[in-house]
């Protein structure tokens, strides 16, 4: 075979390789972003509706629970910016409400934070998705 | 012959880099986490410290993400100082032995010194 021919074959296998580990970098950073949000997003919002009123109640129902969702959104707006694809429809944030246990009253209720973060890889790979969550207590 | 054996060194270069890039990201993802967590269970400890004494569950516990706490009071240096282990176990795709991710923090107990000790083991 020809110097000519094996580097019309190396070339483009090379090429494969970058793109592969572009995409590779760019899924480790999605993923570091979407789960260290989701971290945070459920501490932030434990800690908040720890702190309001109705307290014995499960989480949804407490007067601040519009706040936390709220604060959960926009934040997790601000940090999948230039990661996620925020114009995707697999693309959401939420706050799930989790009530105390009916079979084991002594355990507290709890908040999740939920990212669905839809990653774009080029033209060469198919978009993908990363989804982080996290749960917090709430006292 | 040549070109196959470049083509497929190359390609199995890419594969594994590819998994080392996955696996360490993650790694790197779940170590920043562990680290959190046992920052924000220290503070916990710390916070909940009073003349009732320190409630050692704060910092010796399993967390509802499996996340696993451990505390101590290490009092070799004169001050007494809370260190905080934290780790859990996840799922590497090629470097199997980077599990578990692991965080520590250590803060300065101060006051709580005496309190402290009193619950927690020493390190």
């Amino acid at each position: 075979m020809s110097d000519a021919i094996a580097f019309l074959l190396l070339l483009p296998v090379m090429l494969l390789g970058a793109v592969v580990l572009d995409a590779a970098g760019t899924l480790g950073t999605a993923g570091y972003r979407t789960s260290t949000f989701a971290e945070a997003a459920a501490v932030n919002a434990a800690k908040t509706l720890t702190q309001s009123p109705a307290p014995s109640s499960e989480p949804s129902n407490r007067v601040r629970w519009a706040e936390a969702v709220a604060a959960a959104e926009q934040s997790g707006l601000a940090a999948t910016a230039g990661v996620c694809n925020q114009t995707d429809a697999a693309f959401n944030i939420s706050l799930i409400s989790q009530p105390r246990p009916s079979h084991d009253p002594s355990i507290s209720p709890s908040v999740a934070a939920v990212v669905s973060c839809p990653v774009e890889l080029g033209r060469l790979l198919k978009a993908t998705r990363i989804v982080a969550a996290s749960v917090e207590p709430v006292g | 012959m040549h070109t196959a054996i470049v083509l497929l060194s190359l390609g199995l270069a890419v594969a594994v880099t590819t998994g080392s890039l996955a696996d360490h990201a993650e790694l790197i993802t779940n170590s920043n986490l562990a680290a959190d967590r046992a920052e924000r269970a220290a503070a916990r400890f710390v916070d909940g410290c009073g003349s009732q004494g320190c409630d050692r569950s704060t910092v010796n516990t399993t967390r509802l993400d499996g996340t696993i706490l451990s505390g101590c009071v290490d009092q070799t240096g004169g001050s007494p100082v809370l260190r905080v282990d934290a780790g859990f176990a996840w799922q590497p795709r090629v470097f199997t032995n980077l599990t578990p991710a692991t965080g520590a923090v250590a803060v300065e107990l101060g006051g709580f010194g005496f309190s402290a000790a009193a619950v927690l083991g020493g390190c």
